[in-house]
């Protein structure tokens, strides 16, 4: 695992940068996409016991 | 479909659809982008650089998936006004912007080191750039309609008319002289000139980010349903107040 991250023709490429942008990316809409549902759904429970 | 259409019935759906497809998308995306990294062999031609079409090809095809289903769900807004549709293009609008970045990203760093330039006015990636563009002007329209009370009508005819722009991106490595090359995958025929080695990975990674992309919507649909409820709620109490 080491011996591939380390590997220049990988980096030469930009296949690192294009991964992690990507995985930056998704992780990020995930993250975003779940903190806002819960966020919503715990405050319509709220005020709905209101 | 109508049966659907009913909110109630959607978030009884969507609370427990929405771990099972995440967790099945982080599941296939891994197992996508891991074998595409460490088990798949560089391409003859292309070398290591092949690599980036496992996150390339699957966010492109979102890109102009994601689109296709947010003029659907637009058009079914307009037409029979179904409770959920305006709330399903509004969801689909940021994750399709998102995967449509991605793409134009990971394919200019395909492109140094295969074209020698990061950006080239080619018509596939200007194309894929003004679906961005048109991702952007729905999300700032939607986002100014609902903030005014709208039902989000001027968007979603803005959705509507950008669907032209669908048939140009896939037709323009045929219609035009670009530095893109052309599809490598058909599903109308069902044929591929990828070897199986590249295959397995792209397949498994499309599957992965079709999986992430409705969870994301699905996530999305479920927060604006809620918010709805909240504003809903709160007018009902100013009412009684009043």
């Amino acid at each position: 695992m080491e011996g591939v991250v380390s590997r220049p023709d990988l980096w030469a490429n930009f296949i690192w940068p294009a991964y992690a942008l990507t995985l930056v990316g998704l992780v990020g809409l995930l993250v975003w996409a779940y903190i806002s549902m819960r966020s919503a759904e715990k405050r319509a429970d709220e005020v709905k016991r209101k | 479909m109508h049966r659907y259409a009913n909110p109630a019935r959607f978030l009884k759906i969507a609370r427990v659809a929405t771990p099972i497809v995440a967790l099945l998308g982080l599941a296939l995306t891994a197992a996508g982008l891991w074998i595409g990294l460490f088990a798949s062999p560089p391409d003859y031609q292309q070398g290591e650089s092949v690599r980036i079409m496992y996150v390339h090809v699957p966010a492109a095809w979102l890109g102009a998936g994601g689109y296709l289903s947010l003029a659907i769900a637009s058009a079914t807004a307009l037409i029979w006004r179904h409770p959920l549709a305006t709330i399903a293009a509004r969801a689909i609008a940021p994750a399709g912007a998102a995967f449509t970045a991605i793409c134009l990203v990971s394919g200019a760093l395909w492109g140094k080191p295969t074209w020698g330039t990061y950006w080239v006015w080619d018509a596939r990636l200007t194309s894929m750039l003004v679906l961005l563009f048109l991702y952007l002007g729905y999300l700032a329209l939607s986002a100014s309609e609902a903030e005014k009370g709208g039902e989000g009508r001027a968007a979603a005819i803005l959705a509507l008319v950008g669907v032209i722009n669908l048939p140009i991106i896939k037709y323009s490595v045929e219609w035009w002289n670009t530095l893109h090359q052309g599809s490598s995958l058909s599903v109308v025929n069902a044929s591929s000139k990828i070897a199986p080695e590249l295959l397995t990975p792209l397949l498994l990674s499309v599957a992965g980010f079709s999986f992430l992309f409705a969870a994301i919507v699905l996530m999305r649909m479920r927060a604006m349903l809620a918010q709805q409820r909240i504003e809903a709620r709160s007018r009902r109490m100013a009412e009684a107040l009043a």
